[in-house]
């Protein structure tokens, strides 16, 4: 039988994403045509869109990868459920970087260069390639079922291992990379951020961020079809998150107090008040998921996975614009396309995981 | 002031996201036949059905622990034959937690409207969408079909301690009944020979008597339905 397609209801988040995708392409279309809104230069090279979509793209990729395939090693029977989606996320999150990559970088001419094998933008494009291939052989068998067709020969799910394996490799790479680039010129970069240590922070912070937008969509599926976690699930992928984030933090603030960085969040610059609302938004969800209590309660968990997640978001924001606002003493502020085109970016991804969800098992509950 | 503006549309989008959620489809519980209990064995003690391994919350709620954490809970027949014909139920949310005593759902009679509370702290994991759809299961069967929810409770253990379970059941059960019969000793509902009262005995009352017993049986205060409040107008 051929499969319905379901036109979508007008509801109020489909009129949300129309707005914003309509002012999106709007400005992207601008941004091809004149160049970017903003001044940016050699001083201040980081915009919005390098934060929100490249920086926390490439994390939430690179953890969702990572996270797959240690499943996939480890052989955890408790936590295999969540591999389909992590691959979904990771694959999102290239999709997302790439799209906020060549909307940062404005007219078409400059697209150009990007294709040198010693840039960052190789290996990204590396890795969405790999993510991609991923995605459809772990699909390919639900997609033909689902569409009517064949099924493919089993000997192609051999290769997802290998293929999973080289996509961290890249994943690893991009976030290394990226970390190096940020701090190519350490004097443009406030101390509180700019640490020899930053691509495994970057590293193990990529690695909660999976965790956390898993527990996350999780409970946004079972709002809207009930198909997500189960309850139990949910606690023990809680469990790890407030392990991995207590790991992160605890070396986070051990690095500060070895490079003898003062930790002075209660001073008046903003620089530190957002140092302080970043600590807090990772300790708030390990205090919360220390209690046993709050594991069983999935919303507790979805509001600390939510906590967790708005964490990593400042921490990258930061680390991009708020170091180098520090360092030069100077202030940023977002140009209007450059505004839509972010929020118009991750609207996109979310509008895709929401559609994937509600047509493929992603979370496959025993 | 980048960092703050993307901290709060992030939390705009929680907000809202939380105030445009979508109703729970009617696959978020599980399909009835898979979730159907056991048959209680039921034991006739003073004129009263008690089903066996069951516990019972003060205010006429009950709950079997089927292991592995997992908690049926559902009403008893004494609160069921109160309220006749239960016309809707509305139950908290799927996944939310529940303290004991704390309200699970409320109850839409004739004529009240009755808050009920969890017998057990968890959170609820499956909701019986029999019941959603036609609340007089609720009536016919309190203990097996007409069940109302089913709450994962890690405390189980120490809220039992609360509940009234085995031996100390029938006895509890037969006082709620001589007092019922002695707040409506005027009225016509029971029989003065010391038979089970009429179903829908809070129908049959005055309001002044059915708040005594809603506030006698279930701890609460009722909520009169509009229309009956018309009649009795």
């Amino acid at each position: 039988m051929k499969p319905v397609l379901h036109v979508p209801r007008w509801n109020f988040w489909a009129w949300c994403f129309a707005l914003l995708m309509t002012g999106g392409i709007y400005a992207f279309y601008v941004r091809f045509l004149h160049g970017v809104d903003h001044p940016l230069s050699n001083v201040f090279p980081w915009s919005l869109i390098t934060g929100l979509n490249v920086l926390c793209g490439i994390a939430i990729a690179a953890g969702g990868f990572t996270l797959a395939a240690s499943l996939c090693v480890l052989n955890l029977a408790a936590f295999r459920p969540i591999v389909r989606a992590s691959l979904v996320l990771s694959f999102l999150g290239y999709v997302v970087a790439v799209l906020g990559l060549v909307s940062s970088r404005g007219r078409i001419a400059f697209q150009v260069d990007a294709r040198q094998s010693h840039s960052i933008l190789h290996g990204i494009a590396w890795a969405f390639i790999l993510s991609a291939a991923v995605l459809i052989l772990e699909f390919v068998p639900d997609m033909a079922k689902h569409f009517g067709g064949r099924e493919p020969p089993h000997w192609l799910r051999f290769l997802n291992l290998p293929l999973l394996f080289v996509a961290v490799v890249f994943s690893v790479v991009c976030q290394t990379s990226l970390a190096d680039l940020l701090q190519s010129l350490p004097e443009r970069v406030s101390p509180l951020w700019s640490t020899p240590q930053l691509p495994f922070f970057f590293f193990v912070s990529a690695v909660c961020a999976g965790l956390a937008v898993i527990i996350f969509a999780s409970w946004h599926i079972n709002v809207a079809s009930g198909k997500g976690l189960s309850p139990e699930r949910v606690a023990g992928l809680g469990k790890v998150l407030a392990v991995l984030l207590f790991l992160y933090l605890g070396v986070r603030i051990a690095d500060l107090v070895y490079r003898g960085v003062p930790l002075l969040v209660w001073k008046d610059n903003p620089e530190n008040v957002l140092l302080g609302l970043e600590i807090c938004l990772i300790l708030l969800p390990i205090v919360l998921l220390i209690d046993e209590r709050n594991l069983e309660n999935p919303r507790i968990v979805y509001l600390c996975s939510g906590m967790a997640l708005a964490g990593l978001i400042t921490n990258r924001l930061n680390t991009c614009i708020t170091s180098v606002e520090a360092a030069m003493n100077s202030r940023y502020l977002p140009g209007w396309s450059e505004f839509l085109v972010a929020y118009s970016i991750i609207a996109l991804g979310v509008a895709a995981f929401s559609f994937v969800a509600k047509r493929l098992p992603l979370v496959l509950e025993p | 002031m980048s960092v703050l503006l993307a901290l709060l549309m992030f939390a705009l989008v929680m907000i809202l996201g939380h105030l445009f959620k979508p109703r729970v489809q009617p696959s978020a519980t599980a399909p009835a036949e898979t979730l159907r209990p056991f048959r209680p064995l039921i034991e006739s003690k003073f004129g009263m059905d008690v089903p066996r391994a069951y516990c019972f919350h003060p205010c006429h709620t009950w709950a079997l622990d089927e292991g592995r954490q997992l908690i049926r809970v559902g009403v008893d027949s004494f609160a069921a034959n109160l309220f006749g014909k239960i016309e809707h139920i509305d139950i908290a949310g799927l996944y939310r937690w529940v303290r004991q005593g704390q309200r699970l759902m409320t109850i839409t009679g004739a004529s009240v409207s009755v808050d009920l509370p969890s017998p057990v702290e968890g959170a609820l994991t499956e909701v019986n969408r029999a019941v959603l759809e036609d609340a007089a299961v609720v009536t016919t069967d309190p203990y097996c079909d007409g069940w109302i929810a089913v709450i994962r409770s890690p405390s189980i253990g120490t809220d039992q301690k609360n509940l009234m379970r085995g031996a100390m059941v029938a006895p509890w059960m037969r006082y709620s009944m001589m007092f019922l019969r002695e707040m409506c000793s005027q009225s016509p509902a029971l029989a003065q020979d010391g038979g089970p009262p009429l179903p829908g005995l809070l129908n049959r009352v005055s309001p002044v008597v059915r708040d005594r017993l809603v506030k006698e049986f279930f701890l609460t205060t009722p909520t009169v339905q509009a229309h009956s409040a018309d009649q009795h107008l």
